[in-house]
């Protein structure tokens, strides 16, 4: 564990680091080197174990066999935001680090925080970083990319020189995703280094100058000069075969003008049968609160006229619109589309289970649920050991494919916001094929993803949403991802004050 | 643990709490009266007919109490107002059957059903308030206690009460038709246990066996995803205390019609209430519904053997409350379930990225 690193300026080597979390073998053979001046991409599937090497680098967990060295201050920025939304971004900044500038006059007395010397230092790396967020606005009203960028410059003013992004992309537009490369690339500069951890290719490819991928707790593939050969790293993520393309092309054939409809927002929102309508747009735009009073859930939402199938459901509760037919995937399954603690029979059965699971006086027939539960786990591709086993043990990509399949089945309109969220390859195309057997068969889809590949692989019109306001509707052939790029891009533009201090 | 598997520890930690009475009863009245002391205490639970009764007696409201009380519980929602909904609830039952003309059997049945509306109202009314003011329900239906306290005291002296009580301050005596049959002659057992353990035991089934009552079990195991499924979040909370309460006002009103047969200040409420016991079955147990039923008596037997021994060899009363007190808070510990070991550390947190393949690889 004590050898010499042989490039000085490497700031972490890894070779060979393995991890066991009981039973589970996170990491078995991984190899990782970052050198300094260099943003290195590690991408994997869903438990290849990019998180556990994450976690092994900045020190929260230790390597069970390995050589792990790290010679620089490392900043681990993760993908659940850790600001705290009632403090300002200031405060959020210095949570931690109020020591690194020492307090003056009476504040040292009765340790006091020296407020006025951590604002300039912040400011001062703001402007030398390029990073600029408004410090004085609190972390709960600045949004996603405000608050990552925060948490960035937390890590830069503990003095880190080594940045670990954790899936930093995933709730930033393409524009936003620019943005924070060419920050990227002025801290290589200066010479730091940078790990970007991704699912997502296209920016591995656009902005990284080298590559490894782990697949299954394995380094399977290092690629240290751009262009990276992308199919042959996609194969390596997949484990080889190429047929887990995730993208399965739009069904075309399709008739026009079912019964279905649904009508939000000043009827400005139309879904019929047979379509899938997606909404694209930067996240806290307003999209929970549209599905939400769409779903009927949230009784404090102004009343919006909502026609499901025909019906006027504006002022009946969830409950009558999930018996029109009305389907509602949530944003976090975790938090709000399954209960943890409870078996996956119950997770599947609803409030208003089907009458097949109805007996008499109102009796729940567990049986029969059971083998529902069974029914969807071989249908959805759900690793679990059966219909009894708790949710909670259930990996994120395995829970979500348990809320899609309740959600899917009897249902006639689909409220699906990022219905992939967390799900590997095979599982994306999965879902992705049972979103469109499902308006193949009649159905309607509304679909709110921030994946704008996968928004335009499936949808049939899109809007944006930007501060609870719906854009017209967008025709497939009309956008393409730097098109719907560019308009998410404008409508960051029309709000400078997010940016400036 | 099971329910019933912490009923049994309950019981077990009962047995245990012998021990420090015991040692109590030795410190405080020698030790030559430990023996008269357990034989006092044993008297007192199931040394008669008349004590069996009073076991029994006191445990028809700690079960109907418990079981109210398991099920806001179950809900999510920790509603410690039973107190009030059980004073409420024994008002509402004397003031509609002492008013009331007609066959025993109709002014008794109208008393407890208007008893368990009063109940369930109290809870609803307490519970739209602490949404209102938004107060937890916690602390708001506890101060709802005292509150619940003192307006029957006061309605009962300004509008109920018996001119020819003097002394006390109570309603008029029910007519005697309208009381609970007596089981057994010459004690206080009534009918009210054999309604209590019927409703302990329908709640459990419709909790364990219907789709009300996996609605229940999913709201409180996770609200937020209950209401996607279709439970209407805003409502359902103030729905269920108002079942709940209904229990526990029903519990009030038993207590009336099959023991007191008339409301008076003092005998259902206050810190000495019966119903505290009951909630405190809940709490030990909160996952049981069934396992009320020896939690219950285990409690009820508790109290009637400690009045046996405060009785007998003649502690003082505030004793024997204190041994119940720390009997509960042993049981408390025992029942607790500790982080044996520290979970595994997360590896992989769910997440949110999707997995799309660029172009490129899909026609490559």
């Amino acid at each position: 564990m004590t050898q010499e690193i042989a490039n000085p300026a490497t700031h972490v080597r890894c070779v060979g680091v393995a991890k066991s979390f009981g039973s589970v073998q996170a990491l078995r053979h991984a190899d990782l080197i970052v050198d300094a001046g260099r943003i290195s991409a590690l991408v994997g599937e869903n438990g290849a174990g990019k998180s556990t090497l994450m976690q092994l680098i900045s020190g929260d967990i230790e390597a069970d066999a390995g050589t792990l060295e790290v010679t620089t201050k490392v900043g681990l920025v993760r993908q659940q935001l850790s600001t705290i939304g009632e403090l300002t971004l200031l405060e959020n900044i210095v949570f931690g680090a109020e020591r690194i500038v020492a307090p003056s006059g009476l504040s040292r007395i009765v340790g006091g925080i020296n407020w006025r010397a951590h604002r300039l230092r912040v400011g001062d790396l703001m402007e030398r970083t390029g990073l600029k967020v408004p410090l004085e606005r609190l972390a709960a009203d600045a949004p996603v990319g405000i608050r990552q960028r925060a948490d960035i410059l937390s890590a830069l003013y503990r003095g880190a020189r080594c940045l670990l992004l954790d899936e930093p992309t995933t709730y930033l537009t393409p524009y936003e995703v620019d943005g924070l490369f060419e920050v990227m690339r002025g801290l290589a500069e200066r010479g730091m280094s940078v790990v970007f951890i991704s699912h997502r290719l296209r920016e591995v490819a656009q902005h990284c100058d080298e590559v490894s991928v782990l697949r299954r707790g394995d380094t399977v593939l290092h690629l240290d000069a751009a262009p990276f050969d992308l199919p042959a790293v996609g194969r390596a993520m997949s484990g080889g075969s190429s047929e887990q393309s995730a993208v399965v092309e739009r069904l075309e054939t399709r008739r026009e003008l079912g019964d279905v409809r649904l009508g939000a927002a000043g009827g400005r929102l139309q879904v019929r049968a047979h379509e899938i309508v997606g909404i694209a747009g930067v996240s806290g735009n307003g999209q929970n609160e549209l599905l939400d009073t769409i779903a009927g859930i949230d009784r404090h939402a102004e009343h919006l006229p909502v026609v499901l199938d025909g019906i006027d459901v504006s002022r009946v509760r969830a409950r009558r619109r999930r018996e029109v037919g009305l389907r509602f995937i949530p944003e976090s399954i975790k938090e709000s589309g399954s209960a943890q603690d409870a078996s996956i029979t119950d997770n599947i059965v609803t409030a208003n289970p089907p009458v097949t699971l109805r007996g008499p006086v109102g009796i729940l027939r567990r049986g029969r649920a059971d083998e529902l539960a069974a029914h969807l786990i071989a249908e959805g591709d759900i690793v679990a050991s059966g219909p009894r086993q708790r949710a909670g043990e259930l990996s994120g990509g395995n829970l979500q494919r348990v809320a899609v399949a309740r959600e899917l089945s009897d249902a006639r309109i689909l409220l699906a916001h990022e219905p992939t969220r967390g799900v590997d390859f095979g599982g994306v195309a999965l879902i992705h094929r049972q979103l469109l057997a499902f308006v193949e068969g009649g159905g309607a889809v509304l679909l709110l993803s921030s994946d704008l590949d996968e928004l335009l692989a499936l949808s049939d019109r899109i809007h944006l949403i930007d501060r609870g306001r719906l854009s017209r509707s967008y025709d497939r052939g009309e956008l393409s991802v730097a098109r719907l790029g560019e308009l998410l891009g404008g409508l960051e533009l029309d709000r400078p004050e997010e940016v400036a201090s | 643990m099971t329910g019933l598997r912490r009923a049994a520890a309950l019981g077990l930690v009962v047995t245990l709490g012998f021990a420090v009475i015991a040692v109590l009863l030795a410190f405080l009245q020698g030790i030559d009266q430990i023996g008269p002391g357990f034989a006092a205490f044993f008297e007192g639970i199931a040394g008669s007919g008349t004590s069996i009764a009073s076991t029994i007696r006191y445990f028809t409201p700690i079960l109907l109490i418990s079981v109210s009380a398991s099920v806001s519980i179950r809900a999510g929602l920790f509603d410690v107002g039973q107190v009030g909904q059980y004073v409420v609830g024994g008002l509402f039952a004397a003031a509609v059957g002492s008013a009331m003309h007609g066959p025993g059997i109709v002014v008794a049945t109208a008393a407890l059903l208007c008893g368990a509306a009063a109940g369930g109202g109290w809870a609803w009314l307490v519970g739209r308030l602490s949404e209102a003011i938004k107060v937890q329900l916690v602390v708001l239906s506890l101060i709802a206690n005292s509150f619940a306290d003192g307006l029957v005291k006061f309605i009962t002296r300004t509008l109920l009460q018996d001119p020819e009580a003097f002394s006390v301050v109570a309603t008029r005596a029910l007519p005697r038709d309208a009381w609970l049959p007596v089981l057994v002659p010459r004690t206080s057992l009534h009918l009210g246990v054999a309604v209590a353990v019927v409703i302990a035991i329908a709640v459990w089934a419709v909790v364990r066996f219907t789709t009300v009552g996996h609605r229940l079990t999913m709201f409180g195991r996770n609200p937020r995803f209950a209401a996607v499924v279709g439970v209407d979040a805003n409502r359902y909370p103030l729905r269920v205390l108002l079942c709940s309460g209904a229990v526990a006002g029903l519990a009030g009103a038993i207590e009336v019609l099959g023991v007191y047969h008339r409301f008076q200040d003092g005998t259902l409420g206050g810190s000495n209430s019966i119903a505290w016991t009951g909630l405190t079955a809940a709490i030990l147990i909160p996952a049981g519904l069934l396992a009320m039923l020896p939690a219950s008596l285990f409690l009820a037997a508790l109290t009637t053997g400690l009045a046996g021994v405060q009785r007998d060899i003649g502690i003082t009363s505030g004793l024997g409350t204190l041994v119940q007190g720390l009997l509960i808070v042993i049981a408390a510990v025992a029942l607790t379930e500790r982080v044996s070991r520290p979970k595994p550390r997360k590896t992989r947190p769910p997440a949110p990225a999707t997995a799309v393949l660029e172009p490129e690889l899909r026609n490559g």
